[in-house]
């Protein structure tokens, strides 16, 4: 961590629960949104994370810092040392324990990626719903999803048969 | 952590309204449709009997993954995967942007071919910035993609898999947007590749047997990789923008015998006869001299010496 000393600019990240929590502005800007505000100069000393709680803000923080690419300000990759593949295989396996949580955590770090914009996290949790439901029965799917059928059964009929082509 | 008095900015936009429960319903509709963008696209389409939340969902997913799943195609199966996707295609919402089109088709063995021309002008008509073709690598499906250039004022990333690829599709002056090409076990018949606008070049593993030597020419390329691609050695004409550049040459046709002590029996090598491409006698340097990272590896036969590397074998590292 020798490249992430004193100098650096910190940013305050408030979560709409009270919470503050400290970091490097590189780790914030992994998140386009928060990017964005910056380069606009919108972002005030601290900023509030609307929706977004502690819990899950300090877990999209957490994978924010495991990813920010560790470049010195002279442009010298501190991965001079370690292999590219290495490193991206290291992150991997990172990110598949990072991401061994319960559904509803899963569904909330989704839509945490989505609206704080980190392609990567929003990646990787999609992949992993998807995962979860390939190859299972539209039923067990409706219960991994907890989406209630809403449909009338002639109303099911109609949409199944409008949609033949993709049921072959 | 500093507990001082912080301005908090509220410059946000109104952050989406959750919608209840804890089950991805919650999500709002532009985030399912990403998620949704993981599944094959069959199985995206399918998603639409779950609930009438759902019922239109893949109608506006950004990214189409077009996929036989490995599986041979006979004739049947082709027919039915043309029929699928032209009905995906008609029924799409059109004016929801595409992103990205990923098509990709192992073997088949069928007179019908799959109708990868129209799936991939389509794609780019819908201002896809992102195309992939993945092909099976057996004959039939190898030839598949038509000599036509590719037009887009949007595409900035292009994949290449397992296809012949003739002159018009590597000519890129209809793709002004276009930054990075990716080609993997591609034959190469072009003479050219050519974009004023690509940044990252990289090509693995392909085979160059063009008519004359294929040339490279990307003026604006920051980095590239040319690994282990047989056939002539191509070209490259200057990169004044180039940072990276990663070379290694295979056991490519631009070999001498005399280079392993042996004598060289090829009446076309260009090391002992005097057959000239018009490059002041250098097909690789002439392009990479601006690099400021350079790795060149290539077998010992190579001719790396007047054609290739002027006269020595260099590596050269600047920090």
């Amino acid at each position: 961590m020798a490249t992430r000393e004193a100098g650096k600019k910190m940013i305050m990240l408030k979560s709409p629960d009270g919470m503050e929590f400290e970091v490097e502005e590189a780790v914030a800007m992994e998140s386009q949104t928060i990017r964005k505000m910056i380069e606009d100069d919108c972002a005030d000393t601290a900023i509030l994370i609307p929706n977004i709680n502690s819990k899950i803000l300090s877990r999209v923080i957490e994978y924010c810092n495991k990813h920010v690419p560790t470049t010195g300000a002279t442009g010298a990759a501190a991965s001079d040392t370690v292999a590219p593949a290495a490193l991206a295989e290291d992150l991997k396996i990172w990110d598949a324990e990072f991401i061994k949580v319960n559904r509803a955590t899963r569904f909330n770090l989704i839509q945490a990626a989505s609206y704080l914009n980190i392609k990567g996290l929003l990646d990787l949790t999609s992949q992993t719903t998807i995962d979860t439901i390939s190859d299972n029965s539209l039923e067990e799917i409706r219960s991994f999803l907890s989406t209630k059928n809403d449909y009338l059964p002639e109303e099911e009929q109609t949409i199944r048969r409008e949609n033949q082509w993709a049921f072959q | 952590m500093p507990k001082e008095q912080a301005t908090v900015s509220r410059r946000w936009k109104a952050a989406p309204e959750a919608r209840g429960g804890e089950g991805i319903d919650a999500l709002p509709g532009e985030v399912l449709q990403h998620v949704l963008s993981f599944l094959p696209v069959a199985e995206a389409v399918q998603t639409c009997v779950l609930a009438r939340r759902w019922r239109d969902l893949w109608k506006s997913m950004p990214v189409l993954r077009i996929t036989c799943e490995g599986r041979i195609l006979n004739r049947r199966g082709v027919r039915r995967l043309n029929k699928f996707v032209n009905h995906l295609l008609l029924l799409r919402d059109r004016s929801a942007p595409l992103h990205a089109c990923e098509i990709e088709l192992s073997t088949f063995h069928s007179q019908d071919e799959p109708q990868v021309n129209l799936w991939i002008r389509h794609a780019l008509l819908c201002q896809a910035r992102v195309l992939s073709v993945h092909l099976g690598r057996d004959n039939n499906s190898f030839e598949l993609l038509e000599d036509l250039p590719l037009v887009s004022l949007h595409l900035t990333r292009l994949e290449l898999c397992n296809v012949v690829l003739n002159d018009s599709i590597l000519y890129f002056s209809s793709c002004p947007a276009l930054e990075e090409l990716w080609m993997r076990g591609c034959y190469v018949q072009a003479d050219m590749i050519m974009s004023q606008s690509l940044k990252r070049l990289t090509i693995l593993d392909c085979i160059f047997y063009p008519n004359e030597r294929t040339r490279i020419s990307v003026p604006s390329l920051v980095t590239l990789e040319l690994i282990e691609c047989w056939g002539r050695t191509p070209l490259l004409e200057s990169m004044p923008s180039l940072v990276t550049g990663s070379i290694k040459l295979a056991d490519c046709d631009d070999c001498c015998g005399k280079e392993a002590g042996g004598s060289c029996v090829d009446v076309t090598c260009e090391n002992c006869s005097s057959i000239d491409d018009d490059t002041g006698d250098c097909v690789l340097l002439n392009g990479l001299s601006e690099a400021k990272s350079l790795e060149l590896i290539a077998e010992p036969c190579v001719v790396c010496l007047h054609l290739l590397l002027f006269s020595a074998f260099i590596v050269i590292c600047e920090p």
